[in-house]
């Protein structure tokens, strides 16, 4: 166990900064830990043989490394595409998928039904959460990135100038399906909030338009968030790429009540913060590249720094600008889960430690 | 509006089959393939990378009027070719190796062709060999490298260790491009250049023609 026994999991911190308030102790939020970061806070207790196994080890890992939450993925909603496998390449492009091409591809598409996942997962699981610690659900991506992994990148682009109804069709296709998704995660009492994981940018602008997002994207998250709400929940997005030309859709349109995923080259989580306090939860953002760059004892100062900055207004939550990947130096992801850890132990994690 | 002024707007407007359709009305009418290269699709395309910049357009946009570029470029490239009328230049592009992102690597292809320039693309995931090799055999004037990741930018500088080795430095010039990148780590490994996006790859390659011209 890495957190202190004293700092119990609660998801009524997390809740504290999803509602823009000053949580009692600092909060830490992360989307996905690496495969070897959730082995480093599990030790002996980390599991991978099945896919329960898999899940609790995520609970696990959360609880250890002082978290309110574990996210899940209920697995089963995966649009098949194709994919070009190079054995030493780190990275794909957007353009692989390409199975739909034109409407008869799109007729004869097989789409995965909602059918296929067993929510019943989350209830199982939740014999291994903290009594205090809620789920919180992702997708297997979004609806734009699942269109654009059906149909390619640059495929997509020149479908929407060439054929717009089959465009709308395919992304009421993807859209209603994560929709359903959602809906039935937020039947479970486990769950405390949900994360719409769509990457909507790239580090100079979104993807398509925010025109075309706001006729073909925006719609089912409106919808979705509304429907997290009523169930008396949360919706995090999170959403990678630059977003000032989005940002007043995803607060006041889609009413998303924090946004995760900040990257110093487009606007580093600090001053994020200082545009977002009070109007949107900031979740994370210490960007990924300079958490595996810099040394330890840098990532300390700065993720110390981001806490004294929020701990007046709140509506902050401590983690990585977008995950922790395993290239990530262990070191330099403990310094991080290690300044929250510290804080709290100032004078209620009000006073300037320095 | 004259026909030129409407080849333009074509592409502007991202009206490939319009653009197409007026290309062969200017050359019916014997308007010479350089002058609708010069007078018609250079300026287009700058226009286009200068609503990209500002914002007003994004990829599906740039991606459509490359389209109308290109059904122009297609009829007027034999003719230019016959013509003998030269390119601006010659630019060998790829995404290093270990990396399959292609989407920037492409835009800033299709922006330096607009731009009048010769693009050989060597494609996705390439090693330091394949770019000596086609700097080896094809003798541009520049070579883009792309990035996505501070996992694969790191094989970059291996690239140029690799055509300093090859002899070929002082041949060729080095611009360096992706997210990762910046213009202090494209110094730090000795590259000529570093551009953040594609419309300010085709202003850096401009400068550093004017800067050689001049030299």
């Amino acid at each position: 166990m890495f957190r202190s026994q004293n700092r119990e999991p609660d998801f009524e911190n997390l809740k504290q900064v999803l509602q823009k308030k000053a949580p009692p102790r600092a909060v830490l939020f992360e989307f996905l830990l690496g495969e070897n970061k959730e082995k480093r806070l599990t030790g002996t207790e980390f599991r991978s043989s099945s896919e329960f196994d898999r899940v609790v080890t995520t609970i696990k890992a959360f609880d250890s490394g002082g978290y309110d939450f574990a996210p899940i993925i209920v697995r089963g909603l995966v649009f098949e595409r194709k994919s070009h496998f190079v054995s030493h390449a780190l990275t794909k492009s957007l353009n692989e998928g390409s199975v739909i091409t034109d409407r008869q591809s799109f007729e004869n598409y097989a789409w995965p039904e909602i059918e296929n996942c067993d929510f019943s997962i989350i209830s199982k699981a939740a014999s291994y959460l903290h009594p205090k610690a809620k789920f919180i659900p992702f997708s297997h991506d979004g609806i734009l990135e699942n269109v654009i992994g059906i149909v390619g990148y640059e495929r997509l682009c020149l479908m929407l100038y060439e054929d717009e109804p089959l465009v709308s069709a395919i992304f009421f296709e993807v859209g209603k399906r994560i929709h359903s998704y959602f809906k039935a995660c937020l039947s479970y009492p486990e769950v405390g909030a949900v994360i719409l994981n769509d990457d909507w940018g790239f580090n100079t602008h979104t993807l398509i338009s925010p025109k075309a997002l706001r006729k073909y994207v925006f719609p089912w998250y409106k919808e979705i968030v509304v429907m997290t709400h009523d169930n008396g929940k949360y919706a995090i997005l999170h959403s990678c790429g630059r977003y000032d030309a989005i940002i007043e859709d995803i607060i006041g349109d889609m009413r998303f009540d924090a946004r995760h995923s900040y990257e110093d080259g487009i606007t580093p989580v600090e001053t994020a913060y200082e545009a977002l306090k009070g109007r949107l939860a900031v979740l994370g953002g210490m960007d990924v590249g300079f958490m595996a760059r810099s040394g330890a004892e840098e990532i300390y100062e700065r993720s110390t720094r981001m806490l004294r900055r929020s701990a007046g207004l709140g509506g902050y939550a401590l983690g990585s600008g977008n995950s922790i990947p395993d290239y990530i130096p262990d070191e330099n992801y403990l310094a991080m889960l290690q300044a929250a850890f510290d804080w709290e132990n100032r004078e209620g994690g009000r006073d300037d430690p320095n | 509006m004259t026909l030129i002024e409407k080849l333009k707007n074509a592409i502007i407007d991202v009206q490939p089959k319009k653009a197409e359709e007026t290309t062969h009305e200017l050359l019916t009418q014997g308007v010479g393939a350089a002058e609708i290269l010069n007078q018609a699709l250079i300026p287009g395309m700058d226009e286009v990378g200068r609503l990209f910049k500002e914002g007003e357009y994004y990829v599906p946009e740039v991606l459509v009027a490359a389209k109308a570029m290109n059904a122009t470029l297609s009829l007027i490239e034999p003719l230019l070719v016959q013509g003998g009328v030269p390119r601006r230049g010659k630019i060998v592009i790829g995404t290093i190796e270990g990396d399959l992102h292609d989407i920037g690597k492409n835009l800033v292809s299709m922006m330096l062709k607009g731009a009048g320039y010769a693009i050989i693309d060597l494609g996705v995931d390439v090693n330091a060999n394949q770019f000596v090799e086609a700097i080896q055999n094809e003798q541009p004037d520049y070579v883009a490298i792309s990035a996505l990741l501070t996992s694969t930018m790191v094989n970059i500088p291996h690239v140029i260790q690799s055509i300093r080795t090859a002899g070929l430095r002082n041949r060729v010039r080095v611009l360096v491009g992706g997210a990762p990148l910046t213009q202090a780590y494209a110094e730090e490994i000795g590259a000529d250049g570093y551009a953040p996006d594609a419309s300010e790859a085709v202003s850096l390659v401009r400068q550093m023609d004017q800067a050689r011209a001049g030299t």
